[in-house]
């Protein structure tokens, strides 16, 4: 490194310096070579004094500046209500929480009427119910399933003598649209 | 600042992290000032200014939480102006073609002063004048540096530099500065102010 290298690395500590943004180990170097070299004083001096002239320039602007403007934006930060400052996120984590398991205990509610309206209130589609062969048993309405044998009466039919199923069969034969169904596919299921 | 000072600050600044929004807001009211000056440099329009440091100070009370010490409050400070600035930027490109010097000729002497002596107010406004005439990068850490007396860390952050490129630009910006007043004056002659004194040259250590 030639001397002009090393004096133009100090001149940037130099302007640096002037301008009081230097570290202290740069400014003992800085200090140490200033002592050695007079074109590099020189152009020392300079820069201190344009730096001591540029805060003349700006000195009256920081005892005035805008007084008005601070006062109005301290103003504002005295009235200001923190959005979110006084929860800590213990107290944001416990809100999440209320807030998931609420809506979820909502759904649940919502899901579980809805079911309860249509196991309470439907007939069962037609096409779901079938017979083991495959038939499809259609119970269009609460009057067919009321005509039909329960199971109970079913368990006493088999008790009894062949004759006497006719009269609780003819009960719901009559109303049961579908030809197909007979009392072996009833028994069948 | 004195070391009180500090003591201070970074006590405001150790209770806000733990929450205490009063030191808070005394911390922020604390950097105002300072803030609104570094706002006018880089938004070059008073009320821009003073709309952006407002925002970024509110911001700063709702975001103290995310604060982690791990920068000085200022350089974090900063960051928000900058990032608002940018924000008010893309709202609104309409960035002021002419500079508004309101807020630094208003303040620089001529009016607050009128016993002044002419010649100082003539080479402030002559050098603000130079000041102005630099590229804005060059303007920008000039006025931020001697302006809004900001750190260069500060300066780092509200242009969102490194420091190094902070440096070096305000070594070239003030070399320029320098040379203008050379010509301007037609003189290279060493002025015997600042620091060191001459004698203390003679032995730095000492």
């Amino acid at each position: 490194m030639n001397q002009n290298e090393i004096c133009e690395r100090f001149r940037q500590s130099a302007s640096l310096r002037a301008a009081g943004v230097i570290g202290p180990e740069e400014e003992v170097r800085l200090r140490e070579h200033l002592t050695v070299c007079e074109p590099c004083e020189r152009r020392y001096r300079e820069y201190d004094s344009l730096s001591q002239r540029l805060r003349q320039a700006y000195r009256d602007d920081t005892r005035f500046a805008n007084a008005t403007a601070v006062q109005r934006i301290i103003s504002a930060i005295e009235t200001a209500r923190p959005e979110r400052r006084c929860e800590r996120p213990v107290f944001n984590a416990l809100k999440i929480a209320a807030i998931a398991a609420s809506v979820a205990a909502i759904l649940s509610a919502v899901v579980f009427g809805i079911r309860w309206g249509e196991w309470s209130t439907s007939v069962a589609p037609a096409e779901a119910v079938r017979t083991r062969q495959g038939e499809p048993i259609r119970l269009a309405s609460d009057e067919v399933r009321q005509s039909l044998p329960t199971l109970i009466e079913l368990r006493a039919m088999l008790d009894r003598p062949e004759g006497q199923w006719e009269s609780l069969l003819a009960r719901g034969s009559r109303s049961i649209s579908t030809p197909s169904l007979s009392l072996e596919t009833l028994l069948s299921e | 600042m004195d070391n009180a000072g500090e003591e201070t600050e970074s006590e405001l600044v150790r209770r806000a992290m733990a929450g205490d929004d009063v030191a808070g807001r005394r911390l922020l009211i604390l950097h105002a000032p300072k803030l609104l000056k570094s706002a006018t440099v880089l938004a070059r329009d008073p009320h821009l200014a003073e709309d952006i440091t407002q925002e970024s100070l509110i911001e700063a009370i709702n975001s103290l939480d995310r604060f982690d010490g791990r920068c000085l409050f200022a350089t974090w400070l900063h960051g928000i102006l900058r990032h608002r600035y940018l924000k008010s930027l893309r709202a609104d490109r309409r960035r002021p073609t002419t500079i508004d010097d309101g807020p630094l000729m208003r303040l620089s002497g001529e009016e607050s002063d009128p016993s002044m002596r002419l010649d100082s107010a003539e080479e402030s406004a002559v050098l603000r004048q130079e000041v102005k005439a630099l590229a804005d990068a060059h303007r920008e850490v000039i006025e931020l540096r001697f302006f809004a007396e900001a750190s260069l860390a500060e300066i780092a952050a509200a242009l969102d530099i490194p420091v190094g490129t902070v440096k070096s630009r305000l070594h070239h910006a003030l070399e320029k500065l320098r040379q203008s007043r050379a010509v301007r004056t037609g003189s290279d002659r060493p002025v015997a102010i600042g620091w060191p004194p001459r004698d203390s040259l003679e032995d730095p250590i000492g």
